[in-house]
């Protein structure tokens, strides 16, 4: 039986929520973010703005821009309530922030064809949320992927089995999923400039200009893509940041942050039921410029103290300037599910420990929210920040967790 | 500054000292030898600040000065000279002039007052250990130290001297080798310090198991090793070093004998089809059999099996692979015995057979299974 994929792209996703909760947006250019654009609706993009563009320049590219903070709380429901819709097609599907993969395989006699299964899921998403999403349809995650792409916006977009190297051919290299920005500058420096281009370059080349990673190219080129779905929601990071209310060089404060934001992000990881191993730190100076680092623990984790721990390490190697800060982040990577733990001759018993606390201050903040319970070095932003059930009131509110 | 030595002595001389140059540094004048020429000794020395070495070079003094030439530079020039008296000598303030044979070398070096001060031991008391007995203690220790920078109380070896005693203890957290001695030890009182392992490493290094004495110097910042003509300065670690006596079981009496070497490849073999973070292998402990096993989802699994002594419960423990080998590999004898108790405490392995005065012994945490 051949796959049959489903890939479900939510269409500017933080602004399209804003204006369906609110019609008074719906004809205006709507972006969600702070500091730089999150998120932009399509009315924005017209207009010259892109995500990740900083917002004194969109002010001024667009004076009547609708410039919202956004609040991840609302996003998470509105992308639960799609999740929901996908899980009563398939029950195979893999989330994201704001896609989701849905597998048909075998439910042709259930639901019919893979693309009127989409044009449904489309009309059923408008009809509950007031989103529009984009659905793509292929034999595998790569061309359901960029089915959906060729559509955008809000559009349905299907590749019969067998079409998929013609499909693919025409599009820029660029859109192929593993070339990304450095590979896609290589690949235009040699002239190959679409898919179709790639495909005549020999296996053994590719593999002398990227490695093993030039087969997974030699084979997606073809059309051919062998990732499964996995149900469980992988992410490649969680991060953190914020900048802070006022500049600061009080040590303390800046602590107290890299421990309140770090606690954060590996609260997000265990509630995966995942655990992490690399931690990066990153400061920005008030007067511009930044640092930031990363280095891997010896054992993956999902508490919070060997996360911190290393942290502070990092952080004590990069704020080498006697200079405020203006920013400082955490992030989270090489996330897995949780494998055998070495354990330890010294911190056993206070591995332990924390493990049951970690597991008691959990169901507290389940119940009552993060705000509920400030621990650690976090006490020392309890004059400094202001504080609802959520938690603290960052400047920089997370808009991902 | 102006000598004649050979090539071969250079050679020898250089091999010694280069080990310490730092690779990259901030402060120039690290990547270059200090040459201090007497008027009847020639002495070479690096430092990385941390660690130096000092040690003679054997040759004819016909001028003494003092000067830092490019470490690295001077190795690659003496490596390829014919093999013929070399004639150093410094042309003016910094500009040294290398002639052997038809080739001749002028580099640039770096005035010796650049050159970070050796430091100076402040102890009158002296302690003499035969070198051979330190370099066992040293090579049966050493590979537990932590190279977990986040974690500098363990990343050196621990050494305590008693009157009756003596004993070398690393750890990493997640294993434990101590080596102890006893004898005759001429120190007044207790004596404890945490060495780098770089030091430790150059001492096995530049020393040989000839019964050599090794003339030991400490005070509360330093350690200097002198033997033969060479001497190693280091600078000791801050602790405070684990309270490792409280870990190490003293209940653990469900014994396992099994032939050390045999279960070092058992456990190697089986490691290939380990998971490549954890190393995880099973370990079951069965009667008059140890089973090695391990299973990796998208990977495959291994077993093997080998005879054992044992009469105990059996229980199946799991290990990181390469700690288990490592230890292994570094415990003497034919046989090795591990005191087990429970699968999530620390085992205790150890050589069966010992020295009547030496005791070995290392621990090894499991490993837990996710849940």
């Amino acid at each position: 039986m051949s796959l049959q994929i489903l890939h479900v792209d939510f269409d500017a996703f933080f602004a399209s929520v804003e204006k369906a909760r609110n019609p008074l947006l719906r004809n205006r250019p709507v972006a969600v973010g702070n500091g730089v654009i999150a998120s932009c609706c399509y009315d924005a993009r017209r207009r010259g703005l892109y995500n990740a563009m900083p917002l004194s320049r969109a002010r001024r590219i667009c004076p009547d821009l609708v410039i919202l903070d956004g609040s991840y709380p609302v996003y998470r429901a509105f992308a639960d309530q799609i999740f929901d819709l996908c899980r009563a097609i398939s029950p195979n599907v893999e989330t994201f922030l704001d896609e989701a993969y849905v597998e048909l395989t075998g439910t042709r006699r259930l639901h019919g064809s893979g693309k009127s299964v989409g044009r449904e899921l489309r009309k059923t998403v408008r009809a509950q949320t007031g989103l529009p999403v984009t659905v793509g349809v292929g034999s595998s995650r790569m061309i359901a992927k960029l089915a959906g792409k060729s559509v955008k916006p809000d559009g349905l977009g299907a590749i019969p089995p067998g079409e998929e190297a013609v499909f693919i051919g025409p599009l820029p290299v660029r859109d192929l999923p593993g070339v990304g920005y450095r590979y896609g500058e290589i690949l235009e420096k040699l002239q190959i400039n679409t898919i179709a281009e790639l495909r005549a370059v020999p296996a053994e080349a590719l593999t002398r200009l990227f490695g093993s990673h030039g087969e997974i190219l030699y084979r997606r080129c073809r059309g051919e893509d062998s990732a499964v779905i996995e149900e469980q929601e992988m992410p490649k990071s969680v991060s953190r940041e914020t900048s802070f209310h006022v500049n600061t060089s009080d040590r303390r404060e800046v602590e107290g942050m890299l421990s309140y934001l770090s606690e954060r992000a590996v609260k997000t990881v265990r509630e995966l039921g995942l655990e992490t191993r690399t931690v990066h730190v990153r400061i920005r100076y008030a007067g511009g410029g930044g640092e930031s680092k990363s280095k891997s623990l010896a054992c993956p984790t999902s508490l919070h103290e060997p996360v911190l721990h290393m942290a502070l390490w990092l952080l004590d190697r990069i704020w080498t300037r006697r200079e405020a800060l203006h920013l400082a982040g955490v992030s989270l990577t090489n996330i897995g599910p949780p494998r055998a733990r070495q354990t330890d001759l010294y911190e056993e018993e206070g591995a332990r420990r924390e493990e049951s606390l970690t597991g008691a201050l959990d169901r507290v903040r389940d119940r009552f929210g993060f705000g509920a319970v400030v621990a650690g070095k976090s006490l020392d932003l309890i004059d400094r920040l202001e504080r609802s059930d959520h938690g603290f009131v960052l400047r920089t509110p997370s808009l991902t967790r | 500054m102006e000598f004649l030595t050979s090539k071969s002595d250079l050679s020898r001389t250089l091999e010694m000292v280069l080990h310490i140059v730092p690779p990259k540094t901030t402060l120039p004048v690290l990547s270059n030898l200090l040459l201090d020429v007497k008027k009847d000794s020639i002495t070479v020395i690096s430092t990385d600040l941390d660690t130096s070495v000092s040690t003679t070079l054997a040759g004819e003094v016909k001028k003494p000065g003092m000067v830092t030439v490019p470490a690295r530079r001077l190795g690659e020039i003496v490596r390829l000279l014919p093999d013929k008296p070399i004639h150093i000598s410094l042309q003016d303030e910094t500009r040294i002039q290398i002639e052997c044979g038809e080739t001749k070398y002028r580099i640039m070096g770096i005035v010796e007052e650049e050159f970070p001060k050796i430091p100076t031991v402040q102890t009158r008391e002296r302690l003499q250990l035969p070198a051979a007995m330190l370099r066992r203690m040293i090579a049966k220790t050493m590979f537990a130290v932590s190279r977990d920078e986040t974690r500098p109380a363990l990343n050196g070896v621990f050494w305590r001297i008693e009157p009756r005693r003596m004993e070398m203890v690393a750890t990493d957290g997640y294993r434990l080798a101590r080596m102890e001695k006893t004898g005759e030890f001429p120190v007044k009182g207790k004596k404890e310090f945490l060495v780098s392992p770089k030091a430790l490493g150059q001492m096995i290094n530049l020393s040989d198991d000839s019964e050599e004495m090794v003339d030991i110097k400490v005070d509360n910042n330093y350690l200097v090793f002198s033997f033969g003509g060479t001497v190693v300065y280091s600078r000791l670690l801050e602790g405070p070093f684990p309270r490792y006596e409280q870990v190490i079981p003293k209940d653990n009496n469900k014994n396992m004998i099994t032939d050390r070497a045999a279960m070092m490849t058992s456990c190697r073999r089986v490691a290939i089809l380990s998971d490549s973070l954890t190393h995880q292998v099973q370990v079951s402990v069965r009667k008059g059999a140890v089973v090695l096993k391990s299973n990796t989802p998208d990977l495959g699994e291994a077993t093997d099996r080998l005879e054992a002594e044992y009469d105990e419960d059996e229980m199946d423990i799991g290990y990181n692979a390469t700690y288990l080998a490592d230890i292994l590999k570094n415990i003497d004898g034919d046989r090795a015995k591990f005191r087990l108790d429970t699968p999530i405490k620390a085992g205790i392995i150890e050589p069966v057979e010992q020295e009547k005065d030496e005791h070995h012994l290392c621990l090894l945490m499991p490993l837990r299974l996710a849940e």
